[in-house]
């Protein structure tokens, strides 16, 4: 009975899912040569490319940065730790748009990161990079809470056992606490990579122009209409469930067999 | 081989103060103390995974205190093993000769022979965590004695254990020992200390508080914390038997008996449990109640009989007496 009770509820928020997955599908595929028209605009195809570059940079970034420091806070007990912790956590406690302002105004020409920058030729107003940086400011949290996790769970004794077997703590970081949480770091890679191509407030305030995704779609929504920016919103959704598909299948292989403890 | 000079360290709330002791070529030195006092953090130093606050570690004579873990030639083997769980059992065995660099060809040679003397050559294929308890405490041990280490460090290694595979373990270890291995273990198990280790090493609450021949201390303990510690289940006013001072005996070393006899204590059986096939009485002498254990033969008390109490003067341990 219980069990019946947990699949009647946790069957709503997957119902929800599935019937506005089902709507768009339906809507759009009773109209299919309009789709394919908006499917194989060069823009859109484009604009697709673009946000997920963009998010694989932010990614690629994080997974140098953002494994050491989830190395660090998994592995410290100290009141700094904490209060790092704290902060990291902070992109996902405020309002995107707050996140953009706060980035537009450390990145704009003037401001403190951007001023220096633009002087030696790194422009983040209307930029490639300001997108990227962008991203990496939302998704910074979703990366390094899932990997200190899996960090924690690695046992310090096993790196201790290690050591005394005549690993330095660099090779114990390489042959034993990486492999234990390649599970961790592809989820938090794929979540990460997610959270970036999704996010629209952060990066229109300091990136409008060139456009990701989001921005598109709301472009379309407001220029040409529900039809238009429903067509080039499909067109996402069929290419993020292939990407993200093929992701979590290859992260559930690689992870399985290294991380139980 | 191994000097501790007033070592200290503070770990969070945990403290080791003023810690001194020394360790020989190959001795079995055993570490005892409850729960908490501070028994892992003297191997994790000897070992290099802290460094004290003060005092200083010597190994062979050397400072320690340039020297990192990795190069100290230290083998530890913890109480849950710490297996590699993302390697094969030959994996983890050959683990610190990959990082000595040895040749692969040796590497599996050598692998295979410890293997074989330690009755797992046939779980080299297999993952940890399809191990028994016994198997995966062989091969930690394997995978320690690979590098050849100079000391080896237990960390309660037996713990887990039934009482059959513990026992082929500590005579593993009583064979390593024979060998010429100088051998620190930690542990809170009397029966191993007593069978194992050549000196024992008390500590609570941080402080190394008795060091000696494992004889010495299980006969003259010289806190009265650490004889309940190792069994002394009776510590009362040596008045009572015409000593002066804390006197502390163990409860199988006392006899009773149903009838008068000299130099006896008169007393009364409060209560009598059964503990496997010991029964454990307990008997009031008026001023102390006295614990003790007897076997099935040793006849029958019944709760609130008269009985006579008989300690052996052979029996009694001063508190605190060198």
């Amino acid at each position: 009975m219980f069990l019946f009770c947990c699949a009647l509820l946790g069957a709503l928020p997957v119902g929800l899912i599935l019937l506005a997955l089902l709507n768009i599908t339906l809507g759009q595929l009773s109209d299919p040569e309009f789709l394919w028209l908006v499917a194989t605009e060069s823009e859109v195809i484009s604009t697709i490319i673009l946000t997920f570059f963009a998010g694989l940079c932010a990614v690629v970034i994080l997974m140098i940065v953002g494994t050491p420091l989830a190395y660090l806070l998994a592995r410290s007990t100290t009141r700094t730790s904490k209060l790092i912790g704290t902060i990291i956590d902070l992109p996902v406690m405020l309002p995107h748009t707050i996140a953009g302002i706060l980035v537009y105004l450390l990145f704009m020409p003037n401001g403190w990161l951007g001023a220096p920058l633009s002087a030696v030729g790194i422009a983040f107003q209307d930029a490639f990079f300001g997108i990227v940086v962008a991203m990496l400011f939302v998704a910074t949290p979703f990366y390094v809470n899932t990997v200190q996790e899996g960090f924690v769970n690695v046992p310090v004794h096993l790196e201790n056992a290690a050591r005394t077997l005549g690993a330095s703590q660099f090779t114990v970081f390489r042959t034993i606490t990486l492999p234990m949480t390649l599970r961790h770091i592809s989820s938090g890679t794929v979540l990460a990579w997610g959270r970036s191509i999704s996010e629209f407030s952060a990066v229109i305030m300091i990136a409008y122009y060139p456009m990701v995704i989001s921005t598109l779609i709301y472009n379309r929504f407001m220029t040409g209409g529900l039809k238009e920016s429903s067509a080039v919103a499909f067109t996402m959704i069929v290419a993020c469930l292939l990407i993200f598909g093929a992701l979590r299948f290859i992260s559930g292989r690689i992870g399985g067999k290294y991380d139980r403890v | 081989m191994i000097e501790f000079e007033d070592v200290s360290l503070s770990l969070g709330e945990f403290s080791l103060k003023n810690c001194s002791l020394s360790i020989e070529e190959g001795e079995f030195l055993v570490i005892m103390g409850p729960s908490g006092a501070g028994k892992t953090i003297i191997l994790e130093l000897i070992a290099g995974l802290h460094d004290p606050d003060t005092g200083v570690i010597r190994i062979n004579g050397a400072d320690m205190r340039k020297i990192p873990t990795e190069k100290r030639g230290i083998g530890i083997v913890y109480q849950d093993y710490a297996l590699f769980p993302h390697m094969s059992v030959e994996e983890n065995i050959s683990y610190g000769m990959k990082r000595k660099h040895t040749p692969r060809e040796e590497q599996k040679r050598r692998s295979l022979e410890l293997a074989d003397s330690f009755g797992i050559g046939h779980l080299l294929n297999r993952r940890p965590l399809t191990l028994s308890g016994g198997e995966a405490q062989r091969v930690a041990l394997c995978r320690a004695l690979a590098v050849k280490p100079s000391i080896l460090l237990l960390d309660e290694p037996y713990a887990a254990l039934d009482n059959e595979t513990r026992r082929d373990c500590v005579a593993d270890m009583k064979k390593l020992h024979k060998g010429g291995l100088t051998i620190v273990q930690v542990t809170h198990s009397l029966d191993e200390a007593k069978s194992l280790g050549t000196r024992i090493v008390l500590v609570r609450d941080g402080r190394v508080v008795q060091t000696g021949p494992s004889e010495e201390v299980f006969m003259h303990p010289k806190e009265e914390v650490t004889a309940r510690f190792l069994g002394f289940e009776n510590i009362f006013n040596g008045k009572e038997v015409g000593l002066d001072g804390r006197v502390c005996v163990r409860s199988e070393d006392i006899i009773l008996h149903t009838e008068a006899s000299e130099k006896c204590l008169l007393g009364t059986v409060l209560s009598v449990e059964t503990n496997g096939a010991l029964r454990i009485c307990h008997v009031d002498i008026g001023t102390v109640i006295l614990t003790v254990t007897m076997g099935k033969r040793d006849g029958d008390y019944l709760e609130g009989s008269k009985v006579w109490v008989d300690i052996p003067k052979n029996t009694i341990r001063m508190i605190g007496a060198e």
